[in-house]
Parts: C-alpha cells; sequence; structure tokens
C-alpha cells in the first residue's frame, strides 16, 4: 500500500498530469492579480482541446494542434473580455454562461465536423511524443520522474519560471499587480486599467489553450465531451489556495495532480472506483481547508 | 420618481427583447450553417412542445425540475451567495428520497412526504458543508460548491453501487437502485405522459418564497444581506446566520428538486440520472434576476426549447445543441449591464462634444 504512494510511476504521472493544471492556472493567475475573478478557464480549456484535436487532425501534426488551441483560447478569453471589461457584465455570470456554452459548441461542432457524438477518435490525430533529455536520462531516480515526458510538460515548468519572471521582476508585471490592489491608485500613477486587465486576460487565453491542448494531444489522441472534467476549476482553486504566487500555485497543482495520480494508480486494487476518482477534489477542499487554517478574519469574510 | 421607475422598465424590456432577438438571429445563422430552415426549426420547436396534450404534458414533466432548481439558484443569489453546487445538492436530495421511496414502508401519503422530506433534508445538509467552510475557514463558496458537484455525482454513484450489492463490475448505464414503492411515486397528471403532480409543489415553492420575501422580517433580511450588507450589518441583521440558513434553504430545495425528479418520472435513482437540472438552475435565475415569478416564465420557457429541441432534432435533423448554445448566449446577452453601456455611451459623446469644441 505504502508503495503505490512514492513509487516513480505515481510521481512521473503526477508531474504529467500536473502540467495541464500549471499550465491552465498560470494563465489565470495573470487576471488573478488584475483582480478578474475568472471561472471561465474551464471554457477556454474545453474549446482549447476541441480545437486542438481539430488542428491536430487537420495537419498531422501536434504543434499545429497546440496552435489552434491557443487560437480558441485566446478568442475564448477575448469573448470574457469584451463582455466583463466593456459590457460591464459580473464576470461570474458571464464565467458560468461560457461554460455551459462551450460544452454546447465543442458538443455541436464535433457533430457538424466531425458527425459523431461522445468522442472522437482518428489515427490523423498525432500527439506530441515523449522527449528523451540527454543529460537528463543518466540520473537514477530523476531520471524516471522527468525524463521521458512531453515537451508541453516542460513547457508547463517554464509557465511558472516566466509568470514568475514577468509578474516580480517587470515594470509589467509591478504595474499589473498595482491594478489588482487599487485601481484607483494604479490610474493615478497614469496606468490603463482597460490596458493592463485585456493584456492578462490576453496571457490567460493563450497559457489556457495550450493547456486545454494538451488534454488530447499528450498521449490519447482523442477528444471527449467534456474533456476538461473540471480541471479549470481545480486550476481556479489552485491560484486561491498560492494566493497569485506561481510558485505557491504550481505547488498546489502538484498536490491535486498528486491525487489524482494515486487515484489513477488505486484503481488497480479492490478500491471502488468512484471513492478513488473523488481523490482530487476532496484533495483540492482539503488543501484549501489546511491553507486557510490561520485565517484568524474568516468570521468578517463575508 | 415615476418616471425614474418607468424608464428603468423600458429598459428592462428593451433588454430582453434585444437580447431575445439577437439569441434568435445567432441561433438561425448556427441553423442554416448546418444546412437546415431555421424557420422550420422554430416551427418544429413550438410543435413539439405545445402541439398538442402529450407534447405539452412534457412540457410541464420538464418545467418542474427546472422551476425548482431554478428557486434553489434564486434564494442563494438573492442574497449575493454563489451556490454553483445546486447540481450536486440535487443528486444527494434525489438518492435520499429514492431510498427511502423503496426501503421503508409507510402507508400512503406519509410515505410521499418522508420521502420529499428525505431528499430536501439530505441536500440540505450536504449545502452547510461550503457554508460552514466559508464561516469558519474563510473560503471562497464557490469553488468548494463546484468541487461538491464532481464528489455527489461521484458519491452518489458509489452508494448506489453498495445499494445493489457492492459489485463493482457492473455496467455503468445499468446502476440504479430498485424501484421506488408505488406508496411513495408522485400521481402523473395525464398518464401515460410524465408530468405529475410535482408541478403543485414547484408552484407553491415559487409563492412561499415570493411571501417569504414579501411578508416576514426574515425574507427582508436575506433580501438586506444581498442588497448591501453593510447596511445589514449596522441594521442588526445577524450576517453570519442569515448566511447559512440561506445556503440551507437552497439546498433543501435543490434536493427537493432531486426528490421530485425521482419520485415523479423517474421512479428510481439512476447514476447520472440528471440532465444538467442544476445549471439549468442557474441560468434561469440568472435571466430572471432572481424574481421568483419571472422564474416560472423562463423556466416554461426552458422546457419548450427542451422539449422542444428533440422535436426539432427529430423533424429538422438540426442538432439540439443548438438549442443549449443559444440558451447559454442567452444568459451572455442579459447580464450585459445595458444601463452603464448607455451611461458610457453618453459620457463618451460629451466627450467627443466638449474636444470639438476645445478644437474650434
Amino acid at each position: 500500500m505504502f508503495d503505490i504512494l512514492f513509487n516513480t510511476v505515481v510521481l512521473a504521472a503526477t508531474v504529467r498530469l500536473a502540467a495541464p493544471l500549471v499550465l491552465a492556472s498560470m494563465g489565470g493567475i495573470f487576471g488573478d492579480r488584475a483582480n478578474i475573478l475568472n471561472i471561465s478557464l474551464e471554457s477556454l480549456m474545453l474549446t482549447g482541446a476541441f480545437f486542438a484535436t481539430w488542428g491536430s487532425y487537420l495537419f498531422e501534426n501536434a504543434w499545429m494542434g497546440l496552435l489552434y488551441g491557443m487560437i480558441a483560447g485566446v478568442m475564448m478569453s477575448c469573448v470574457f473580455g469584451v463582455f466583463v471589461l466593456h459590457f460591464d457584465a459580473n464576470p461570474v455570470v458571464v464565467g458560468v454562461a461560457m461554460n455551459l456554452g462551450a460544452w454546447g459548441f465543442t458538443s455541436l461542432l464535433l457533430e457538424s465536423i466531425f458527425g459523431t457524438r461522445g468522442y472522437f477518435r482518428d489515427p490523423a490525430i498525432k500527439s506530441f511524443t515523449a522527449i528523451d533529455l540527454p543529460i537528463l536520462g543518466d540520473i537514477p531516480v530523476v531520471c524516471e520522474v522527468l525524463n521521458n515526458q512531453n515537451i508541453l510538460v516542460y513547457l508547463s515548468f517554464l509557465a511558472v519560471l516566466g509568470s514568475y519572471v514577468i509578474l516580480f521582476k517587470t515594470p509589467f508585471g509591478l504595474r499589473l499587480r498595482g491594478v489588482g490592489i487599487n485601481e484607483k491608485a494604479a490610474q493615478t500613477t497614469g496606468t490603463s486599467l482597460l490596458k493592463y486587465r485585456w493584456i492578462s486576460l490576453l496571457f490567460t487565453g493563450v497559457l489556457t489553450g495550450m493547456s486545454g491542448a494538451m488534454l488530447p494531444l499528450s498521449g490519447i489522441s482523442m477528444f471527449t465531451e467534456e474533456m476538461s472534467a473540471g480541471k479549470g476549476f481545480l486550476a481556479v482553486a489552485a491560484i486561491m489556495i498560492g494566493k497569485g504566487n506561481p510558485v505557491k500555485v504550481f505547488a498546489a497543482c502538484l498536490i491535486f495532480a498528486y491525487a489524482d495520480a494515486v487515484a489513477i494508480n488505486m484503481q488497480s486494487f479492490q478500491i471502488s472506483s468512484q471513492l478513488v476518482l473523488m481523490l482530487p477534489y476532496v484533495a483540492t477542499i482539503v488543501v484549501l481547508m489546511v491553507t486557510n487554517l490561520k485565517n484568524t478574519t474568516a468570521q468578517n469574510n463575508i | 420618481m415615476g418616471k425614474e421607475l418607468k424608464k428603468n422598465v423600458t429598459i428592462e424590456v428593451v433588454k430582453y427583447l434585444a437580447s431575445a432577438v439577437a439569441v434568435m438571429i445567432i441561433g438561425a445563422a448556427i441553423i442554416l450553417a448546418q444546412g437546415n430552415d431555421p424557420v422550420k426549426a422554430f416551427v418544429a420547436i413550438i410543435q413539439g412542445a405545445l402541439g398538442d396534450l402529450d407534447c405539452i404534458a412534457q412540457t410541464i414533466r420538464w418545467c418542474t425540475p427546472a422551476m425548482l432548481a431554478g428557486m434553489a439558484a434564486v434564494i442563494a443569489f438573492k442574497s449575493g451567495v454563489m451556490n454553483l453546487g445546486i447540481e450536486g445538492q440535487i443528486y444527494i436530495g434525489a438518492f435520499a428520497s429514492a431510498v427511502v421511496g423503496y426501503a421503508v414502508a409507510l402507508p400512503l401519503g406519509v410515505h410521499i412526504v418522508v420521502a420529499l422530506a428525505a431528499g430536501g433534508l439530505a441536500a440540505l445538509l450536504f449545502a452547510a458543508i461550503p457554508a460552514v467552510l466559508k464561516l469558519y475557514f474563510g473560503i471562497n463558496e464557490m469553488i468548494v460548491t463546484l468541487m461538491l458537484n464532481y464528489i455527489a455525482i461521484l458519491l452518489t454513484e458509489y452508494l448506489t453501487i453498495q445499494v445493489m450489492g457492492g459489485n463493482a463490475n457492473i455496467d455503468v448505464n445499468t446502476i440504479s437502485t430498485p424501484d421506488v414503492l408505488e406508496t411513495a411515486r408522485l400521481t402523473f397528471l395525464f398518464p401515460p405522459n410524465q408530468a405529475t403532480t410535482g408541478i403543485f409543489i414547484a408552484l407553491g415553492v415559487v409563492i412561499l418564497v415570493h411571501l417569504v420575501y414579501k411578508y416576514t422580517v426574515k425574507g427582508y433580511e436575506l433580501k438586506q444581506v444581498g442588497d448591501n450588507i453593510k447596511f445589514a450589518k449596522f441594521g442588526g441583521v445577524h450576517v453570519q446566520r442569515t448566511f447559512i440558513s440561506i445556503f440551507l434553504l437552497s439546498g433543501f430545495i435543490a434536493g427537493l428538486c432531486g426528490a421530485v425528479e425521482i419520485l415523479g418520472p423517474n421512479g428510481r435513482f439512476r447514476s447520472s440520472f440528471s440532465s444538467n437540472f442544476g445549471w439549468d438552475g442557474i441560468m434561469i435565475a440568472l435571466i430572471a434576476k432572481n424574481n421568483p415569478f419571472a422564474v416560472v416564465v423562463v423556466s416554461i420557457i426552458w422546457s419548450i426549447l427542451k422539449c422542444g429541441s428533440l422535436a426539432m432534432e427529430r423533424v429538422t435533423d438540426t442538432s439540439r445543441l443548438v438549442v443549449t448554445l443559444i440558451q447559454a448566449l442567452f444568459v451572455l446577452f442579459v447580464s450585459i449591464d445595458y444601463g452603464a453601456m448607455w451611461d458610457k455611451w453618453c459620457q463618451y459623446r460629451i466627450n467627443c462634444a466638449k474636444r470639438k469644441q476645445e478644437g474650434a
């Protein structure tokens, strides 16, 4: 029992499963820093996943799939931006509508483009292949965990580093954080709220589109309805837990992914699959509780 | 005052009409793009939903859960509580009522009341989880309820398998509890159609909620917490207690929705029985702007679309998913703050005029 919790297979799966969460939450961090509550990440991921499948199918090339996914993510992000920033709509309402709309939209496209319901599988859909890194491959344990992952996994690490640098080491990041902390103060320094919010939403679109593209293109090479299965919401939870700090958010994503990886490994035992599948969601709530324990002002939060 | 009110009403009416027209144009475009005739599709929807008694009965059948789920959402949203876990609460309520429905033998009149109450109470307890987490840990209720949706669906599936004897190798499509006893079933209005007396329960809930909001102190407090929480606090409203009661009430009605669905048309609990009732309810509440009577109207429209879309699919082979997309778009358009947009536009015009004057 103990070794299924800590063997290299589980750890490698953790890194692999964490990647879409990490990419999506790194995208969401920018919106979070600009004080936009964005639960539409789920819909961005789902449309990203569909268009990535389509792109990969059309060109028989995973990179084109990734590009399609990113474009779809940006388009959806623009819808969110137009409604929230220009039409003054409530972000939560827009998020809910977009999540439901994306489900209808992708399933509708699945029917009208590929003529199937439920899922689409075709040999023409190409996934990203595992990469054998030269130096990393020689280190014993690390090799089994980190080597032979696909390129997007490594990109997700880069995204964490990139977000950290952009947010904390550049003038842009400083102003963006300023917009989130105090709009009026940021405005008095001549920072355009609208511009910074739009840029942050574009970041969200690109990164979340990428994370959506990861779902079909990291091995299974197929699209299924409601493929995102709450991963976008998990990303939002990770952002809340990490309070918008890329490193902490990354850690939260790893915890969720670990719960997921353990769950997948436990399915081979005599444990009911439903209970096992609940693990990541339960883990989210537990981690939220633990990280909020010190929050003595909870009573005043309402 | 009167003039201001009149202006607001005009804005609201224009808003819904504009949204409806915009959505219909987009819907027609999608149907055209699929190579079908939008007019034919529209006629098929209306005929499929209201064409004859069978169709109307079917519309009433779908109207019932939509209305109840909508009311569950209204209770929460009106007080500014984002309960996005209605889907999960429906599952829990449905499962509890199914168990009481088949396992407990009670006399005719009592059984159904007990089964309905069991559904409501189970969901009420389930809805207490996010409320407690918010009060004692300060965790955003939205994210917790979203997670609890997935947990509820999996948990009820697990429990159903346990009820069936704990055999894990069952086909996913056949996971269900035994049939509910006859004494716990709601009466069908027009057999063999699936419309049940559940519609009266739904209407009763609507009227009750309206009366509570309008005539009781508690209802006034609930509204106040949503309108202006600081004012409510200074006015001496016990905000924490109110917050809990909002969640419990919302959960209870969601559970009732699940129970009515099981004791009515379904007759037993199947895993994944709900066709998005919870999310439909949330959309309905958002469109109805948390007005109980508007919920009735919107849920009737919703059920017409639902029944009609099935007919549309048969008659014109336009996918019924078009309707799902249209519903989501409608929510999007209604969410636009037209008043603020109008103010912005006026400000823009003033600025332009000023600039012109300065230029001249």
